[in-house]
């Protein structure tokens, strides 16, 4: 009789253990559908292994980590709304990206691009060069008179 | 070589926008507004050139020139620097409004170190290299500096962009020395003529 209670014990003690260590199982499931962002230089090359933080509705941040070598990083919005995608490449290179994740959370709105076009940028850079030295010029000449 | 908003840490922020703003008080102190035109069109291709990107290594590179800045405008190199990185990270994101600063810093006294080296050297050819060469090189090492003293997880990434620039070094080591030779032989008196006082 004690042996049959001993291993009565003894087997429900390992039913406990091996339920936890079912508990602590990790499994790996495929999918498809995740939205990504994808980070290239002006001249096409791709941002590659950039740091991205993406930020969810309420500006929580909801996912980070690098691009891969095509400048690409995904991730599985869970909520629809205001999203922004921060990527940085560690070099003075930085872009912020708004978007709207629609009520499938696939379909992504483009809300505004970050920057001006480059062409006009360096117009609008060296007028403003031009004319703020110009200005600084016209001020020092008139303390020079 | 321009450093992001949010990567350095206070101090280095701190001391670098200090020394950086002296370097422009000095500079605009110095600069006479008949060196204005010389200042404006070295600031522009500075500005430019700083946006052609060199595809180098996983992230790339781009020209400075802050060498050949640094032998024809001596102490403007730092305002003219400043504004050209202060145009850049407003209209493209390229650097930080917080860093301006320091990558002023890491530009401009290279640069200013050019200045003062160049009389020593007789033949301008090999001055221009040296001053070319050498202003990316000390720019790239004073970023270095700068990742090292805010973070130490930040060295390896450092020394991979200082390894990524040594072909940019090379390249505007040849260009200083080519606008040198031409600028003897066109213009001598624009070498080293701002702030010569």
């Amino acid at each position: 009789m004690k042996t049959i209670k001993a291993l009565t014990i003894v087997l429900i003690v390992l039913c406990l253990v091996s339920i936890l260590a079912y508990g602590h199982a990790m499994f790996v499931s495929m999918g498809e559908g995740a939205v990504f962002v994808q980070c290239y230089y002006d001249d096409g090359t791709a941002a590659a292994f950039a740091d991205v933080r993406v930020y969810g509705p309420c500006r929580k941040e909801f996912a980070s980590g690098i691009t891969d070598k095509n400048g690409i990083f995904a991730f599985l919005p869970d909520t629809a709304g205001d999203w922004q995608a921060v990527i940085d490449d560690g070099m003075g290179h930085r872009v912020v990206k708004d978007f709207i994740i629609d009520e499938d959370f696939k379909t992504v709105v483009h809300k505004k691009t970050n920057g001006i076009p480059k062409f006009y940028g360096v117009i609008i850079g060296v007028c403003l060069i031009f004319g703020l030295w110009g200005l600084f010029a016209l001020i020092t000449a008139k303390k020079h008179n | 070589m321009h450093i992001s908003d949010g990567v350095l840490s206070p101090a280095v922020l701190a001391v670098g926008t200090i020394i950086a703003a002296s370097g422009v008080a000095v500079g605009l102190k110095k600069i006479s507004y008949r060196e204005m035109p010389t200042l404006a069109v070295l600031t522009s291709v500075f500005f430019v050139a700083s946006l052609i990107h060199i595809p180098l290594g996983p992230a790339g590179a781009h020209l400075i020139l802050n060498g050949l800045a640094g032998i024809i405008l001596g102490w403007g190199i730092f305002p003219a620097l400043f504004m050209g990185l202060l145009l850049q990270a407003m209209l493209f994101s390229h650097g930080g409004i917080t860093t301006v600063g320091v990558n002023t810093l890491n530009m401009a006294l290279p640069g200013f170190l050019c200045w003062k080296l160049f009389p020593l050297i007789k033949n301008k050819q090999a001055g221009g290299f040296i001053a070319g060469f050498g202003g990316v090189a000390g720019s790239v090492l004073m970023l270095w500096v700068s990742l090292g003293l805010s973070r130490q997880s930040f060295i390896p990434a450092a020394t991979i962009i200082a390894a990524g620039h040594i072909p940019v070094a090379i390249a505007e080591g040849l260009v200083t020395a080519a606008a040198v030779v031409f600028l003897m032989k066109t213009s001598p008196e624009l070498i080293g003529s701002c702030n010569a006082s």
